[in-house]
C-alpha cells in the first residue's frame, strides 16, 4: 500500500515513532521538516497514493502544518479528490469533523481520533492498522480498523456514504443472481431427497399410465 | 406400432419429463431464497413442460391409458403456454437485470 506521511517537524509532536511503524509494512513516501500545503499538492499530484496519513497537531478547523499554517478540510479533501486517494489517516488530536468532511467529500474511509492524543500512544493505533492492512487485510480497511482498534471511542472509522449505497445497490443485485443463493449441507440433502422422491412417483404413475406395469 | 411407440419414444419423453421436475425443484428452491418474481415464471414454466412430456411419455407407452390421438390437441396447446410463460419469464428477468443495472433496485 503506498502511503503519503505528512510528519511536519517543530510542531513538538515526535512521530518518529508512528513514522518507524507505518515504515515497517508499506511503501511509505514522507514529508518531513518544513511542509507546507503546496509540498502536499506537489507530492499527491506527482503520484498516486492509497492513504494520506498526518501526524500531526489537529482541531476540528484542521491540521497543523510547518510555520502555523493549518490546513483545512476542504484542502484535504481537494488533495484526496486529486488521485482518488481511498483512505485519510488523522493521527492527530479531535479529528472528527475532518475526518467526515473527507468520508463525505471524496475519500472512501478516514479514520480521526476523538480525543487528544499523547505521542507516547498515538502511534499504536496507526502501527496495529498498517499491520493488519499488511497482514491479510490489503484492501480491507474496515477489518483492519476492527482488529486494531479497542472500540474505546478514542478513535472512529468514517466511511463514504456512496461506498456503503454502491455496496447495498451490489449486494441486492447478487441476490437476484440464481447461483448466488448459499445453500448448506442439509439443505442441500433435504431438497435433493424431495427431488428424489417426486421423480421416483413421477416414473411410477407415468409407467402405471403408459400400462409399462 | 404408431410412430409414437417407435424406438425411445417413450424413454426421452420420460426422461426430458423427470428432467423438468427437477429443473422445477430448482426453481422453487431458488424463489425462495431470492423471492424474485420472475423465477415463479419459470417454475411455472418448467412444471408444464414437465407436465407436456409426461403426457407425450405416457400417451407412447405401450398400453396407453389416454391414446395419442385423443390428446394431441391439447397436449400442443399446453407446448404453446409453456413457451408463452417461459419467455415471459425470461422478460421478466432481462427487465430485473435493467432495473439492477440503473440501481433503482435498493
Amino acid at each position: 500500500m503506498k502511503i503519503l506521511l505528512v510528519a511536519p517537524d517543530g510542531l513538538g509532536v515526535d512521530a518518529v515513532s508512528e513514522v518507524r511503524r507505518v515504515q515497517q509494512y508499506h511503501d511509505v513516501a514522507s514529508l518531513y521538516g518544513t511542509v507546507t500545503p503546496d509540498d502536499i499538492y506537489r507530492a499527491v499530484q506527482e503520484k498516486s497514493f492509497d492513504v494520506l496519513h498526518f501526524a500531526t497537531h489537529g482541531g476540528p478547523d484542521g491540521v497543523l502544518l510547518s510555520n502555523g499554517v493549518i490546513l483545512d478540510a476542504e484542502t484535504i479533501a481537494q488533495f484526496v479528490r486529486l488521485r482518488e486517494t481511498a483512505g485519510v489517516f488523522f493521527s492527530a488530536c479531535q479529528t472528527g469533523r475532518l475526518a467526515s468532511y473527507c468520508a463525505r467529500h471524496g475519500a472512501r474511509w478516514a479514520i480521526s481520533s476523538e480525543v487528544d492524543l499523547s505521542d507516547a500512544e498515538a502511534w499504536k493505533l496507526a502501527a496495529a492498522f498498517y499491520s493488519h492492512q499488511r497482514n491479510g487485510h490489503a484492501k480491507d480497511f474496515v477489518g483492519a480498523f476492527r482488529l486494531a482498534d479497542d472500540g474505546d471511542g478514542d478513535y472512529a472509522l468514517h466511511v463514504s456514504l456512496e461506498w456503503i449505497a454502491d455496496l447495498q445497490r451490489l449486494a441486492a443485485t447478487a441476490a437476484t443472481i440464481p447461483h448466488a443463493a448459499a445453500l448448506t449441507r442439509q439443505e442441500a440433502a433435504l431438497w435433493a431427497g424431495g427431488t428424489l422422491g417426486a421423480t421416483a412417483a413421477l416414473i411410477l404413475l407415468i409407467l402405471k399410465l403408459a400400462g409399462v406395469v | 406400432m404408431g410412430a409414437h411407440t417407435s424406438m425411445l419414444a417413450f424413454e426421452s419423453s420420460l426422461v426430458l419429463a423427470l428432467m423438468a421436475l427437477s429443473s422445477s425443484a430448482i426453481w422453487l428452491l431458488l424463489w425462495k431464497r431470492t423471492r424474485a418474481g420472475y423465477m415463479l415464471l419459470l417454475l411455472a414454466g418448467w412444471l408444464g413442460l414437465c407436465l407436456y412430456w409426461s403426457l407425450l411419455a405416457i400417451s407412447a407407452g405401450p398400453a396407453p391409458v389416454l391414446p395419442r390421438a385423443d390428446i394431441a390437441v391439447a397436449v400442443r396447446a399446453l407446448g404453446v403456454l409453456v413457451a408463452l410463460v417461459i419467455a415471459a419469464g425470461k422478460v421478466c428477468m432481462l427487465a430485473r437485470m435493467l432495473r439492477n443495472g440503473r440501481g433503482d433496485s435498493t
